[in-house]
Order: C-alpha cells, then sequence, then structure tokens
C-alpha cells in the first residue's frame, strides 16, 4: 500500500509539475485521492516557499559577483604558451621517440657526419668510423679508411679554425718543421708547452699523433706527441735527397769502402762493420755500387750508417739538433767545433747507433755550401772503374806464392 | 521558482563574463535556499558568495562541473551549510528560533506567518529530508536531478520525498493545532 502510494504521489507530483490541476490529477486516483490530497497541498505549498523567502540585496549581489570576479583573475593562470604543447606532450613525445629509433640507425650516422670535435655527435662519428674499420677485412681497404680518417681530422680543424673554436683535437701527419717554439704537423702549428709528453724522437718527415686543444689562434696546444717510426725504404734513383736544400750528403760509406776497395788478389776482402748494419736514412749511398771488388759473400746494401753532410741548424731541442731535416743526438762524445747555434751552417758527421744519429762531429760553416750541379750520387765515371783482373800497383810479395783460392769473378761485378 | 539549467549546456569555456552572468542567474536561488534552510540572512549571502568561490576553485584546479552547474552550486551550497551547522550549532538554534524576526521587514505579515510556519516544522524533519523538500518543491529540481544531487536512486528520492511531506503536514497540522489551542 505504501509503496503504491508513494508512486502515485510521485505521479501526481509529476503531473502537476505538467501543469495539470490538483483535481485532475487526483481524478486519476480515486481510490488514494483522499490521502494523496493533502500531501499534494503541502507539497503546492512548499513550492511558495521559494516566493516567500527573501531575495538578496542587489548589494549583496554585487559584492558576491565582485568578489568571485576577483578571486577568477588571481587565480586564473597566465598565458602559457607551451599549453598546446602539454595537451600533446604524449604525441610529442612518441613522435621524438619515433624519430630518435629512425635516425639511431644511418640516419643518426649521418647526421654526425658534419660534426667537429666538441660536437655531441661527435663521439657517435668517431665510433662509426671505428664500426667502418672493424667492418673491414681487406688490408687496403683499412689503410684507405685510416687514409680518410686522418684527412677528416685535419678537416675538423680546419672547420674549427674558420670558426674560431676551441676543442681537444687529435690528428696525424708529417712533421714538416721543427723549432725551439714549436713544431708544423701537416701543416698546423704545434706549441709545446712543460706537460707536453713527447714519446719517440722526432724528426722531419716522421709521422707524429698529436693529442691536444685547439687554440683560437688556430694553433694546437699538445699534450702529447706520440711519433710514428716509419720504415722507409731507400729510393734507388735517390729521390729523398732533396730533403732540405742546399745539403751535400757525403756517404762516409764508400769512403769506407773505399779502403778495402783493392783487395789483395790473395786475399779476400772483409767488409767494414758499417755495412751489416741497416740505417732507416733515405739517404742512399750509392757509392756501394762501385764496389765490384768485393767478395760475392758480401751483399752490397743501400743503407748507411754513417753521415757527413752540410747544412743548417734548424733547432735544438735538448739533445737533439734538427740539422738539415736530420735529427742528431748530441752526446758528450761529440765535438762541437765554433759554437754552431740554430741558423747556422754546420758540416755534420754523424753515426747511426741504437736506431738513432749520434752526432760525432759538428763543424760551423761560415757560408752555405754551392747548390751542388749534379745529384751526389756518385757518377759512373766517378765510380772505380772495375778492372776484370785486379792489378795491383805494388804487388806484394809473399814468401809463398799464394794461392787464390776464390779468384774474382769478372761476371759478379757490377755494370754501372 | 524552478531554476533552469540553461548555462551549461551552452558552457565550454569559464570567462570572466560567462562567470558572471552564471551568478547573476544562481546567486538568488543559492542565497534562498540557504536562507530557507538556515534562516539567517548574513550566512546565507556568506555561503552562497562562498559556493561561487568554490565553483571558481574548481575552475582553476581543473575539476569544474560537467553536467549540471546548478545541481553542482546547490550541492556545494548543502556541504557549506553542513558546515556551517556543525561549526554553530548553538547560534543556528538561535538564528531559527528568532527567525521571524530576520525578515520582519522583507515580508508581508501574512506570507511572513506562512513562511515561518513552514520553517518551524521543517526545523523538525532530518536533514536529507529537508533538502529533498527544498529542492524538489522550493527550487524545482526534477527527480532526476535531485537524486544525482544527493547521490541516491530515482525510486530513493520518491520515497523520501513522500515520507518527507508526511512528515512536514504532520507537523504543519501539530504546529496549528497547538496555535489554534
Amino acid at each position: 500500500m505504501s509503496s503504491k502510494l508513494t508512486k502515485a504521489y510521485a505521479d501526481c507530483l509529476q503531473a502537476l509539475e505538467n501543469g495539470d490541476e490538483l483535481e485532475a490529477v487526483l481524478a486519476n486516483y480515486q481510490e488514494l485521492a483522499d490521502e494523496l490530497r493533502p500531501l499534494l497541498q503541502c507539497a503546492l505549498t512548499l513550492q511558495s516557499i521559494g516566493r516567500l523567502a527573501p531575495t538578496p540585496s542587489a548589494l549583496a549581489l554585487r559584492a558576491s559577483r565582485l568578489q568571485m570576479l576577483e578571486r577568477y583573475e588571481t587565480t586564473r593562470p597566465k598565458l602559457n604558451w607551451a599549453a598546446p604543447f602539454q595537451r600533446w606532450s604524449t604525441a610529442i613525445i612518441g613522435a621524438v621517440t619515433l624519430i630518435f629509433f629512425v635516425l639511431s640507425g644511418y640516419g643518426i650516422v649521418q647526421a654526425s657526419a658534419l660534426s667537429v670535435p666538441g660536437d655531441t655527435l661527435y663521439p657517435i662519428k668517431r665510433t662509426a668510423e671505428q664500426i667502418r674499420l672493424w667492418l673491414s677485412f681487406d688490408i687496403h681497404d683499412q689503410q684507405s679508411l685510416k687514409h680518410e680518417f686522418e684527412m677528416e681530422r685535419l678537416e675538423e680543424i680546419h672547420s674549427l679554425n674558420s670558426q674560431g673554436r676551441v676543442a681537444p683535437i687529435e690528428f696525424s701527419g708529417l712533421i714538416e718543421r721543427l723549432t725551439d717554439t714549436g713544431w708544423q704537423v701537416a701543416g698546423i702549428t704545434v706549441t709545446l708547452s712543460a706537460a707536453t709528453r713527447v714519446e719517440g724522437l722526432p724528426h722531419i718527415h716522421a709521422i707524429a699523433e698529436v693529442q691536444g686543444m685547439l687554440q683560437a689562434d688556430g694553433t694546437v696546444l699538445a699534450e702529447t706527441i706520440q711519433i710514428e717510426e716509419v720504415e722507409e725504404k731507400p729510393e734507388p734513383d735517390n729521390t729523398a735527397m732533396p730533403i732540405v736544400a742546399p745539403t751535400q750528403v757525403t756517404p762516409v760509406a764508400s769512403s769506407t769502402l773505399t779502403a778495402s776497395a783493392t783487395p789483395h788478389p790473395t786475399s779476400t776482402p772483409i767488409p767494414t762493420a758499417t755495412h751489416t748494419t741497416q740505417a732507416p736514412s733515405p739517404i742512399a749511398p750509392s757509392a756501394t755500387l762501385s764496389q765490384p771488388t768485393l767478395a760475392p759473400s758480401v751483399t752490397p746494401t743501400h743503407f748507411v750508417t754513417e753521415l757527413e753532410f752540410t747544412g743548417m741548424v734548424q733547432s735544438i731541442m735538448g739533445e737533439v739538433w734538427q740539422i738539415a731535416g736530420h735529427a742528431l743526438t748530441v752526446t758528450a762524445d761529440t765535438e762541437l767545433n765554433g759554437n754552431p747555434q740554430v741558423g747556422q751552417w754546420v758540416k755534420a758527421h754523424a753515426v747511426w747507433e741504437n736506431g738513432r744519429w749520434i752526432a760525432r762531429q759538428i763543424e760551423r760553416r761560415d757560408e752555405p755550401p754551392p747548390l751542388p750541379t749534379s745529384s751526389p750520387i756518385p757518377s759512373p765515371s766517378q765510380t772505380h772503374e772495375p778492372s776484370k783482373t785486379p792489378k795491383p800497383t805494388e804487388p806484394p810479395e809473399p814468401t809463398e806464392p799464394p794461392e787464390p783460392t776464390e779468384p774474382p769473378e769478372p761476371s759478379e761485378t757490377p755494370r754501372p | 521558482m524552478p531554476v533552469r539549467n540553461e548555462l551549461i549546456s551552452n558552457l565550454t569555456t569559464w570567462d570572466a563574463p560567462t562567470l558572471a552572468k552564471l551568478h547573476d542567474q544562481y546567486y538568488p536561488a543559492i542565497y534562498r535556499y540557504v536562507f530557507v534552510r538556515l534562516g539567517d540572512e548574513a550566512a546565507a549571502q556568506d555561503i552562497a558568495s562562498e559556493t561561487f568561490l568554490r565553483l571558481i576553485n574548481a575552475i582553476q584546479s581543473k575539476t569544474p562541473p560537467h553536467t549540471s552547474v546548478r545541481g553542482w552550486l546547490f550541492g556545494t551550497a548543502t556541504h557549506l551549510i553542513g558546515d556551517y551547522v556543525r561549526r554553530a550549532p548553538r547560534e543556528q538554534a538561535r538564528i531559527e528560533d528568532d527567525h521571524r524576526a530576520e525578515f520582519s521587514t522583507e515580508m508581508q505579515v501574512e506570507k511572513r506567518l506562512q513562511f515561518g510556519a513552514i520553517r518551524a516544522a521543517m526545523r523538525h524533519l532530518t536533514p536529507e529530508q529537508e533538502q529533498v523538500l527544498l529542492l524538489r518543491f522550493g527550487n524545482g529540481f526534477p527527480l532526476e536531478e535531485t537524486a544525482a544531487l544527493m547521490g541516491k536512486s530515482v525510486n530513493a528520492v520518491k520515497v523520501l520525498q513522500f515520507r518527507a511531506t508526511q512528515a512536514l503536514r504532520k507537523l504543519m497540522q501539530q504546529d496549528h493545532v497547538e496555535q489554534t489551542d
């Protein structure tokens, strides 16, 4: 009954809200009309309570409105240009992630190709180079890549120079000049400080691997310099001669060999010790070719172990003197004549010992030597003409007739 | 007096002109709703104003009303009334005892007596009964909106409004008998 009355009451209220009259509404619920009528009359009375209640004053309304708008203005977030990006932050993050993965392969390596030392992508560039080297199994390809990368290092330095940037760099190249104040390596001026660590013996045309800091003026303050000893193969035509002109090189080897150039017909010439040592000098003492009388067991070599030449003192760095492109080590036994200084002409005599040239004598010359009009290589006319049968001017007089066991074979005599 | 929920359907931005219009439309209804519940003009002004300040806070904290601004405003006002009653129950009782004097200058004598009788009877209802009667009959809330505002089902609101009306009628009858006696 109660639920039926409750539903009827709600339906009657709905009808009244729709504008129906009270009696018309109750006509639909005659059996409940006596109970519904007082309740509906009460509801209609309650509807008047809104009209009965006092309305707020205009002053109170305006004060409330003003208070609300002030609160709105004071707490309103200021214009935020990043708001649209924040709204799309998820999409932006996703897009950036996708781009990263796309670039992380081939793309990012390409993006790093133009980077220079100091750039964010530069380590990626160097790593990519190392990977290319690792993936190159052919020795020629590796050498080609190394050369390419060395050129790239120099290009990077030029690029940094054009921007006046200071950055840690490393490069390698031929030593072109050695002075007291600095070196010239691959066209780049390298300055040395007390903290600079030099590994190896520097000399002109040696390869130096330089690590240091590129300065704004384009010079490199070296931290470490590693000298690579190049296994130079002497050229038979002696093209390496004009290292620093004018320089006269007189291979001493020829003179030493000359002493035994006239072998006794009854004895086997014993080569001097200077023949047995290989010296990595580009200077080819072609005079050794003029030893036709050597025994066949003696293999003429293009290497020399003694040098005697005239040239300018280019630098003096401690015990290492740079003379006409040759790095000579001056020891306590070195004979210094005339107090030679940098920039002065000297005649030097050095021997190859323990992997370096040891200066025996350095003698100051007041004037530079005249330019050689011909190659220092002894011309064929200057060489000793071998005779098929050596004829000693003063034949020995042995007490017993000598029995030459190994007469020189004319056919082995080299033809100039 | 039914309060139409016209703004909410077109409300996409909470700019100052929109808020001012919203305020002017609903402030009187909120004020009267609070006044009927508390019978205090100053409290009605304070709570009505605070209701709109709470609306600004909700907008700035990105939690504005999503469906019914009117329901949100009346619901907030109801909470504020509850807080007010809890904070000052004694003062509330004093105000209700003296409610006739609060609006003597505002209303005609006959209307004032009628309003006073209803208010006196409603004082003895439960808060939910009082709320449902004021929302349904005092402010014209339909069943569905009343149910949403009070967090009840429509059927529960039907039962509640029926029992509240019964209770109020009985109270008013008793009051009328006491007055005639």
